[in-house]
């Protein structure tokens, strides 16, 4: 027995070592619980899928016959899927292995003998939480149609219907709204079972000796409460006598009352919900960019600077303490957060990857205390991501060198330096500031030389700049990290290289298209 | 004598002061409050207190006005724009250069008279985004506008003499010739239109046309022995 308990453990040791068991779980996992895996929804459609044939069949099979290869799928197949898939849940709910490893590094640690029995009672319990929870049992009850020689247990064939609550997430969400008012779902549940009971009672006392009165046993006046509470009124059992018709008047005026109730209960719960939903919805959405600028801040700059962006193409999240300036940014058409950027569980809570989905960070806050503060708590989370702030006041310039941010941005010393330039040569300042802000179509832009480009156009003296009306500043030469001013026709490309040139937004497009192409 | 006056005490008025230390020898901060006064003339200003209802003429006395040169940066945007105004009410030909914080005040300063608006934020937002999507050409810029370095920019009015009157900007071998590259043709009833456009690339250059022109220091230096009237 010894031999056996140490074969058992030193197993189970390994697996909890083993990298590759770990990964296997990790993936099951990922593909059944992880909302954020992308390959997620192609298993969630697959089992879809499978529900609505199971059920279809069974609605086929009342009125006809089945082929045997479509009866052994259902039997069969989809059951043998269900069942697996059961089993993997039943795996990755917890770790069985380090519940065994704890109770008998617990037992070793107490000097006494390892007491498997109870390490698999535990395990036992732990998987026992996971077996008796609803969505379980109705996977549970959607296998037991594979024991089809049990004619009775084919109904359960429905049960799979239940299951969609597991795939479909605006199901999962409306169960979610209307658990929220689950307490005034019970006390309307009950106010309306008092009033069914109380009245089919009634009505039957009044009504079962009464020869013309249709109502004979308690089941017709529980029918006849049920359907007179709903206010659906088929109208095939009715009060006859003046006592009845008085209980009527009261089940009636308590189901119109029963009926508004639950609407409102509804509509509230929703009402209610509406804002945590569309944050739940906007964090699913982040998951899914890449290259985001993160802007910490939507005062006047803040909101300036992710509106150009944002005309730019590039994709952009706000994050402001302020929930006003929040509902601001959200009603420009920005995925927002009423957030603490200062905070690490803001980003925990967005779950945002600084080193696989984050750009930049711009701290626009208009006072250097909240820029510092957010400064440091994104560079305690990445050391590499680039983070832009701006400066209110020139002796916070340090600090903010200090908490590590990447490039300062001190607005007056530029305003001074703009005032300075402009005092000599006005109109060549102005057209760099027309140029910069892109008003009249003129634009100054970077062209990336790529491989592709590279096949066609060796040098310079291949690039037609002049057709399309545009001006070749220079090139940013990747290799010397230098600009070259002017260049001459000769001038050899190579790849990474930056061409900078000044001209009409349209024609640069043109440009950049017959860069790509042989001349 | 060259002067400078700059309205206000805060952080954008202490860097146009500094900034404007090379080119200006005369340079005077007015300023609403005492206490203000006091500690700019701690730090080596020249500095006068000033109220919001004083009579400007006095100017006219302490500086040569065609030489002067008024920075308009009061904190709030109505003291601003009162004081933009009531300047340009005293002198219609003031050089005026106000700071503006947001559109609606930077509209009604130009109502109000000034000839030139920086506005604050859309500056802060240009150089914000600029750094971003281009980081290439903001440092090429910021080099050629600000940084000392071998690139400069200079304007040039064309004078009437000048042997380029007549030809058409692109038959110029501005490259090859002078190394200079012209970045804009700017016309006086064209008013805010810059070349590089088909139109005005077509068009043949006249006498009063501001050519925008970058170049090396020692290529404009030549350029600037050549002809005359250039200003960098």
């Amino acid at each position: 027995m010894e031999f056996f308990k140490r074969l058992f453990i030193g197993t189970i040791f390994a697996l909890n070592g083993s990298d590759k068991y770990l990964h296997v779980k990790r993936i099951v996992y990922n593909f059944l619980e992880n909302d954020q895996f992308r390959f997620k929804k192609y298993i969630d459609f697959m089992m879809i899928v499978l529900i609505f044939t199971s059920v279809f069949i069974l609605i086929k099979e009342v009125k006809s016959t089945i082929d045997p290869e479509i009866k052994f799928f259902n039997d069969y197949i989809i059951s043998i899927i269900f069942m697996i898939e059961y089993v993997l849940r039943l795996w990755i709910y917890d770790s069985s292995t380090a519940i065994i490893i704890a109770q008998y590094e617990k037992d070793t640690t107490l000097s006494r003998k390892f007491r498997l029995r109870r390490a698999l009672f535990k395990v036992f319990l732990s998987k026992w939480k996971h077996i008796r929870s609803i969505s379980s049992i109705i996977d549970l009850l959607a296998i037991i149609p594979f024991f089809h020689e049990l004619r009775l247990l084919r109904i359960f064939i429905l049960f799979r219907i239940f299951k969609l609550f597991r795939y479909t997430r605006s199901i999962k969400t409306f169960g979610s709204v209307l658990s929220a008012k689950r307490f005034e779902f019970i006390t309307l549940v009950m106010f309306a079972s008092i009033i069914v009971v109380v009245s089919s009672v009634l009505v039957y006392v009044m009504e079962a000796n009464n020869p013309h009165s249709k109502i004979n046993t308690l089941f017709d006046a529980f029918y006849w409460a049920i359907v007179t509470m709903s206010t659906v009124g088929y109208g095939d059992v009715v009060t006859v006598s003046e006592e009845g018709k008085v209980v009527a008047i009261i089940v009636i005026m308590s189901g119109v009352a029963v009926m508004a109730f639950t609407t409102s209960l509804v509509v509230s719960a929703f009402t209610e919900k509406i804002e945590e939903i569309k944050e739940i919805k906007s964090i699913e959405d982040i998951a899914k960019l890449k290259g985001i600028y993160l802007i910490c801040g939507y005062k006047e700059i803040g909101r300036q600077v992710a509106l150009k962006l944002k005309s730019n193409g590039s994709k952009v999240i706000i994050l402001d303490k302020d929930a006003k300036l929040v509902k601001e940014a959200i009603k420009d058409e920005f995925l927002a957060f009423a957030h603490d950027s200062g905070l690490l569980n803001t980003y925990e809570d967005l779950r945002i990857d600084f080193a696989t989905q984050v750009r930049s960070v711009l701290c626009l806050d208009d006072t250097d205390v909240e820029n510092i503060y957010t400064t440091l708590t994104v560079r305690s989370m990445s050391k590499h991501v680039e983070i832009i702030s701006i400066l209110e006041s020139k002796q916070n310039r340090k600090k903010l060198e200090m908490a590590g941010v990447s490039k300062i941005i001190f607005s007056q010393e530029f305003i001074g330096l703009i005032a300075k330039e402009y005092i000599g040569q006005p109109v060549a300042f102005d057209l760099i500031h027309a140029l910069r802000s892109e008003t009249n179509g003129i634009q100054i832009s970077e062209i990336l030389v790529d491989d592709v480009m590279l096949r066609y156009h060796g040098d310079l003296s291949e690039i037609e700049c002049r057709k399309y009306k545009l001006l070749m500043l220079g090139i940013y030469k990747s290799t010397s990290k230098r600009f070259l001013f002017n260049p001459i026709n000769s001038t050899h490309l190579e790849s990474g290289d930056m061409l900078i040139i000044v001209g009409d937004y349209v024609f640069i497009e043109e440009f950049k298209k017959h860069l790509h192409k042989k001349s | 004598m060259k002067s400078a006056v700059i309205f206000g005490y805060n952080e954008f008025a202490l860097e146009i002061a500094q900034s404007l230390k090379t080119k200006y020898s005369d340079i005077t901060l007015f300023v609403l409050e005492d206490s203000d006064r006091n500690l700019l003339k701690d730090k080596g200003f020249k500095v006068s207190k000033f109220d919001l209802s004083d009579d400007w003429s006095m100017f006219e006395t302490d500086y040569d006005l065609e030489h002067l040169i008024v920075f308009c940066a009061l904190q709030e945007s109505s003291e601003n724009i009162f004081l933009t105004i009531s300047l340009r009410a005293t002198f219609e030909k003031l050089l005026i250069i106000a700071l503006s914080t947001d559109q609606e005040s930077g509209r009604k300063l130009k109502m109000a008279g000034a000839n030139k608006i920086i506005p604050i934020t859309q500056t802060t937002v240009n150089i914000i985004t600029e750094m971003l999507e281009r980081p290439f050409v903001t440092e090429i810029l910021n080099n050629i506008l600000y940084a000392d370095k071998d690139l400069k920019i200079m304007q040039w009015e064309l004078p009437a003499d000048v042997e380029f009157i007549g030809s058409n900007i692109e038959d110029i071998d501005w490259k090859y010739r002078f190394g200079l590259v012209v970045l804009a043709v700017i016309r006086e009833n064209l008013d805010t239109s810059f070349i590089y456009t088909k139109k005005a690339n077509s068009e043949p250059l006249r006498e009063g046309d501001i050519l925008v022109i970058i170049g090396f220091k020692y290529d404009i230096a030549n350029f600037e022995s050549m002809y005359k009237g250039v200003t960098e």
